[in-house]
């Protein structure tokens, strides 16, 4: 008895396939990837939309900003030409109204620009003026003795002389407040002319009209054409200060720029030309960027920072919680793969084996009866007539012993292939021998099976045991498939230059067409309770291994056919 | 794959190895008994003549040929019965085993190999009452097997060997010795090891080695249950228990 | 003259009764169970032809021929072989056989084969 062969369960060439889930640098890359690509997904979108949205929530702001100026520009600008048209038009009336003699009488003069300060909102004359054509003052009310002044060379005189009526800039003067004067001439009946003029407290303008509503940040203030500031800025300090920034060019219309202001920040200025004035109104605005807002870009980024770090740390422990749990579940298949496969052969060799030994024990039984017959016949008779009859019997218990042979070989021929090899063989010949591993089960129940083989089918080179294991599970489906008194068929044909087609085919209870997709699958099972639904599962495998292809057509109610496609050579 | 679960493949592989192997050797056997039994009757023919002629002592010889039949058939009875036996030992992973017949199993299938080796195999077997051990039948009596394999190959031809199985409450203890207490060959380290490992699938221990030349003694405790055993995942679910 | 068979096999109950039916059909056939006992009762006694069975215990049929080979390169020996022995074959081929026979061996078949072996050790 030969010594036993050298164990070698795994084939080298399985492992490899399997190394991705079972060894380490399979696994590592499964991870990279798996986070790489989860990572990738969920972060960038993350950082584009974060940035998106900072980006539009600057802009958002910007044209708040910019709004909210031109609406300031536009408000104000209305509310100081209402100031100045209503002034104007108070001068003008009373030049109409009250003649040349009443205006110079002071004490009327003076009464008149209280009624005036009395009635208009922020009063703010300072004082009034009465001028001869000469440019010298006939008659004043105010806090200064201005009384025989002579303006004549003046360039307020000059404009309102030729113009008619005449704002002025802002000045200081004599005082040290800033003022502005309105002035307004008026034709006598005799050709000649004389001038109303009155000074406007500015401050007052500044402070009353300009100042509401103004926020914090904010800074709104009068220019002259030249820069001059005409009413006090927050920024740029007091009136006849020049502004250091470059003023937009001012029209009627209001204007809105972005720009930087004198300390390069960036600012929304917004212009306006107040009509019928010199000044011009201008607001300034700092940009609101969205640090005021709270959404500075470094916390942005910040978050963003940390947002990438928890999102990272999920994938890295949850992918290696999935790679891990991928590996284990590979694992653990791979030996349950393994396990059956094992329990299948086992099973197999066991009922052969069980099988058998009940098979030979009837014709042994009755070579014992049949030699103990014989025994009898010599023994009690003492003559020899009955010649026919012990012959007779001889050649029955030649016939019984010629049938256990057959029957210990074929178990033998089964049992000596246990391991894995490689040989050549004839496929017909294999098929008929996996046909008598059937044994009596087919004959009692009337199932007839045949074996044809195309002419000239060339032998296979293979493994005997695993491709009798195939065929033999194959063929324990169609039995159990078959009633009583059907037929299993089993062809071998070519099937190409360098292959062999076995099919099998019975007339069963077929298989429905929704599982045939899923028959040679794991764990499927259309049997209620018996089986694990790995046998089939197992053969494919079998068959792959070999080299070969499996495929099945069935029609519920009709049949089933498997074939099985080898090749001649292995590899 | 884990180290466990290569150990486990390999126990399973061997299994069938050995399943196979044991069968083949039955077979054989079965096969030469058939044979005599063939001849026997060919031979039986050829008296026949002779006896109808009234040849003295044809008919004796007829008897006695029949009689010759008879006890080649009760051989392969008797290979048959085993075989049974055997071939159903993987049902279960674990059973209460009848000590006395699985050593005897043992010794029976390793006779064709003893034989082989002109080695005389005797059997000493337990006494007293306890007759059953609870583990995994298949592996134990494979483990016995193996123990007489490396004996068989590790000393010299035409030697006796005795396997003897004591069995108390713990379990069953395994002495396996030459007569001349040889030592074991290098060449039947590859049997220990395959020993080491079935009776280590029981739960069991290796407590002597014959290296030096003394005994293989082996230990099998109660009640373990061997995860690898054949029929621990069986087809049908259910039965058997897995792991 | 009767030819004369040596028929080894280590199973003795076919060694008796297949050289009793060659005995019946005029072939002088003598028996032995080993290896070694083949080779005594070949220096004992001349034969024509030795069939041999190619496993036994002990001494081996692939060692008996070597041995007779070496001592009586005349005398042709026909091998023996049970299911699967292959290799055997082959190399008791190689080692001089002259033929080989499967169990389990039809009488006719021996005895034609014998003739053949002998009539080429004659020669």
């Amino acid at each position: 008895m030969p010594a036993s062969p050298s164990i070698d369960p795994l084939d080298p060439t399985e492992v490899e396939a399997a190394r991705p889930y079972l060894a380490g640098p399979g696994a590592a890359r499964l991870r990279r990837t798996v986070v790489l690509a989860t990572a990738a997904v969920s972060i960038v979108p993350l950082v584009i939309i974060s940035f998106l949205y900072y980006d539009q929530y600057e802009r958002s702001l910007r044209t708040e900003t910019v709004e909210g100026v031109s609406r300031q520009v536009t408000n104000n600008k209305r509310a100081l030409e209402f100031f100045l048209t209503e002034r104007r038009s108070a001068l003008s009336f009373i030049v109409r109204d009250r003649s040349f003699t009443e205006l110079c009488d002071v004490e009327r003069l003076s009464r008149l620009m209280k009624h005036m300060n009395d009635t208009f909102a922020l009063g703010s004359f300072a004082d009034l003026g009465l001028i001869d054509a000469d440019g010298k003052q006939l008659c004043y009310t105010g806090p200064y003795d201005l009384k025989g002044r002579d303006y004549h060379d003046q360039e307020w005189f000059y404009r309102v002389s030729r113009r008619g009526v005449f704002i002025s800039d802002a000045f200081l003067g004599y005082r040290h407040s800033p003022h502005f004067a309105i002035a307004t001439r008026q034709e006598r009946g005799s050709g000649g002319y004389y001038i109303l003029r009155a000074t406007i407290n500015a401050e007052v303008l500044a402070e009353q009209i300009l100042a509401a509503g103004l926020t914090p940040d904010d800074d709104v203030f009068l220019v002259n054409k030249d820069g001059v500031l005409q009413s006090p800025s927050r920024r740029y300090g007091a009136v006849l200060k020049n502004v250091p920034i470059r003023i937009p060019h001012a029209t009627g219309d209001v204007h809105v720029v972005e720009q930087e202001d004198e300390q390069r920040r960036p600012v929304v200025i917004g212009c306006a030309q107040v009509g019928d004035s010199p000044f011009v109104l201008v607001y300034i605005k700092p940009h609101v960027r969205p640090q005021s807002a709270g959404l500075s870009l470094p916390r942005l980024l910040l978050f963003l920072l940390v947002s990438i770090a928890f999102i990272l740390g999920v994938i890295l422990w949850g992918s290696r919680q999935f790679v891990a749990s991928l590996r284990a579940h590979n694992l653990k298949r791979a030996e349950l793969m393994h396990k059956v496969e094992y329990a299948n052969k086992l099973a197999t060799i066991g009922r052969l084996a069980a099988g058998v030994a009940h098979e030979i024990n009837n014709p042994l039984a009755i070579i014992n009866e049949k030699a103990g017959l014989l025994r009898d016949i010599v023994d009690l008779e003492g003559e020899f007539p009955r010649r026919d009859k012990v012959l007779g019997i001889v050649e029955s218990i030649m016939g019984s012993v010629g049938r256990c042979r057959k029957v210990t070989h074929r178990l033998l021929g089964f049992a000596r292939h246990m391991d894995v090899g490689s040989e050549t063989i004839a496929v017909e010949e294999l098929l008929r021998e996996v046909v008598s591993f059937l044994g009596k089960e087919a004959e009692y129940r009337n199932v007839t099976i045949t074996v044809e083989a195309e002419p000239g089918v060339p032998n296979v080179e293979s493994d005997r045991g695993q491709l009798q294991q195939v065929f033999l599970n194959i063929l324990n489906n169609a039995e159990a498939a078959v009633r009583d008194g059907g037929r299993i068929d089993i062809r071998v044909r070519s099937a190409g230059e360098r292959r062999v087609a076995v099919s099998i085919a019975d007339d069963g209870i077929g298989i429905p067409k929704e599982n045939l997709d899923r028959i040679f699958e794991p764990f499927f099972t259309t049997r209620e309770g018996s089986g694990t639904g790995l046998g089939l599962s197992i053969t494919y495998g079998m068959v792959q291994k070999l080299g070969g292809e499996i495929t099945v057509e069935s029609e519920a109610g009709k049949g089933t056919c498997f074939t099985v496609i080898l090749p001649v050579r292995r590899g | 794959m884990t180290a466990a679960a290569l150990n486990e493949n390999r126990l399973r592989e061997q299994d069938l190895l050995y399943f196979g192997r044991v069968l083949a050797g039955q077979c054989h056997e079965l096969v030469n008994a058939l044979n005599i039994a063939h001849e026997l009757c060919g031979l039986h023919e050829d008296i026949l003549p002779r006896a109808r002629e009234g040849h003295t002592g044809a008919m004796e010889k007829l008897g006695s040929l029949a009689r010759r039949i008879q006890t080649q058939v009760a051989r392969c009875h008797a290979i048959v019965r085993v075989l049974s036996r055997f071939a159903h030992s993987v049902d279960e992973p674990r059973a209460a085993c009848d000590a006395r017949e699985i050593l005897e199993r043992a010794v029976f299938l390793a006779a064709r190999q003893s034989r082989l080796r002109q080695a005389e195999l005797q059997a000493v077997l337990p006494e007293g009452d306890v007759r059953f051990v609870d583990c995994n039948p298949f592996r134990l009596q494979q483990a016995i097997h193996a123990g007489i394999e490396q004996f068989l190959e590790g000393i010299p031809e035409g030697r006796h060997i005795g396997v003897s199985l004591t069995l108390d409450l713990a379990g069953a203890l395994v002495t396996l010795e030459s007569a001349d207490l040889l030592p074991c060959k290098d060449v039947a380290a590859g049997r220990l090891a395959e020993v080491t490992a079935l009776v280590q699938a029981t739960g069991g221990e290796v407590r002597e080695t014959p290296e030096g030349g003394g005994r293989l003694v082996f230990f099998i405790p109660h009640g373990r249950r061997d995860a690898t055993s054949p029929a621990s995942d069986t087809l049908a679910p259910g039965a058997g228990g897995g792991s | 003259m009767a030819l004369r068979v040596l028929f080894v096999d280590d199973e003795e109950e076919l060694v008796s009764t297949v050289t009793e039916r060659l005995d019946l059909r005029g072939i002088d056939a003598t028996g032995a169970v080993s290896g070694e006992e083949a080779l005594i009762l070949i220096e004992q006694k001349p034969f024509d032809v030795v069939v041999l069975d190619v496993r036994m215990p002990g001494l081996g049929g692939l060692n008996v021929i070597k041995r007779i080979k070496q001592s009586h390169p005349e005398l042709e020996v026909i091998l023996l072989s049970g299911h699967g022995a292959k290799e055997d074959v082959e190399t008791g081929l190689r080692l001089g056989a002259f033929d080989y026979l499967q169990k389990p061996v039809d009488l006719e078949n021996i005895i034609a084969i014998l003739h053949r072996a002998a009539a080429r050790g004659r020669a």
